[in-house]
């Protein structure tokens, strides 16, 4: 498992960008599908994914339908169109920080 | 995979409540996934009290709390920008009010803009203002309202009028030694009519024009009312 300041910087990215490839996921469904594709290396909190879903939610990003399941009600997220472009940007965004950040981490042999 | 019974998901939303989180959409949207999580690890056959003890304890130290105490935060914000978004509404409002409220409440402009009272006494029986006049000027309705009164000059070989207008909000103005009357009793009149002229017993003499302001039947110092 990550530190949990590396993930809390992406954990919007990581909901966008999920989002914008399926239809829509409620908070649950998007923990197990982050835990899977990652082979358990990042785990989402709840009390990290939830408030990052609601803040979305509250800036235009995200729309919700609830829907009852059994005697429960599930909330379901979608990206808005808002959302989708936001989604781009901050993929974009964040490989461009993955690639800058390698300048940084990988020792340049030309510098000696 | 299996359901949960009603019973189990009461219970998981008493503990979730008892954990701190308690507004109805957030509840039902954090009860629904510690059942999810619940139902995963029946699934994988553990029992029930354990599997909801491993959810919750999975949720951290106040990791329910936060939830719902992030969650205030947003709504706040929210609130607060619905509230900037109005304020430009509310000044428009305000603004119409005082311009509304303006033309009801009594300015000390009775007469033409140039002339300034000699004298502003709010102790003796003038309790108004005094304007040294010459000439035969007109003098002005200084709200909106309706003419209560033209009484005649009281005394023995004393002539000229005083009118009473009424106005909203309690505001009465009187204006006294005025001739030619160009109003009646009970006409309702705008701000800026031509109430009468000023009594001067002969072309070109010098007389004393007297205005008054009452609110609420006494004299209001108007400094504030030009």
């Amino acid at each position: 498992m990550y530190n949990k300041e590396l993930i809390k910087g992406t954990l919007q990215t990581i909901i966008l960008k999920l989002l914008s490839e399926r239809e829509k996921m409620y908070g649950y469904e998007i923990t197990q599908h982050v835990r899977d594709i990652t082979a358990g290396k990042i785990i989402l909190t709840e009390g990290a994914l939830y408030p990052s879903l609601h803040k979305l939610e509250a800036e235009g990003l995200l729309t919700t339908e609830r829907v009852r399941v059994g005697k429960r009600v599930r909330k379901y997220y979608s990206l808005t169109q808002k959302g989708t472009s936001s989604a781009e940007l901050k993929v974009k965004e964040l490989a461009d920080f993955f690639k800058t950040m390698k300048h940084i981490i990988t020792p340049k042999l030309s510098a000696k | 995979m299996r359901q949960l019974s009603e019973n189990q998901i009461e219970s998981i939303e008493a503990l979730v409540r008892k954990k701190g989180l308690n507004r109805k959409k957030l509840l039902s949207e954090i009860v629904d996934h510690v059942s999810c999580a619940v139902e995963t690890k029946l699934e994988a056959g553990m029992n029930f009290p354990q599997a909801l003890k491993e959810v919750i304890a999975g949720f951290g130290e106040d990791g329910i709390g936060i939830i719902q105490r992030e969650n205030n935060v947003l709504l706040k914000d929210k609130r607060k920008r619905q509230l900037l978004l109005s304020m430009p509404i509310a000044s428009v409002l305000m603004f119409t009010a005082i311009v509304v409220n303006a033309s009801h409440r009594p300015n000390a402009r009775p007469i033409q803009r140039s002339l300034v009272a000699v004298n502003e006494s709010f102790n003796d029986n003038i309790n108004g203002f005094l304007y040294d006049v010459t000439g035969k000027l007109n003098i002005y309705a200084t709200a909106n309202g309706r003419v209560e009164k033209i009484i005649p000059a009281p005394g023995k070989g004393q002539k000229g009028y005083s009118v009473i207008l009424k106005h909203k909000n309690g505001y009465k103005t009187i204006y006294a030694n005025l001739q030619a009357i160009n109003v009646v009793e009970g006409e309702e009149i705008e701000k800026g009519k031509t109430l009468g002229k000023v009594y001067t017993l002969k072309e070109g003499g010098k007389v004393f024009f007297a205005y008054k302001i009452l609110n609420l039947g006494k004299p209001v110092e108007a400094h504030s009312y030009y």
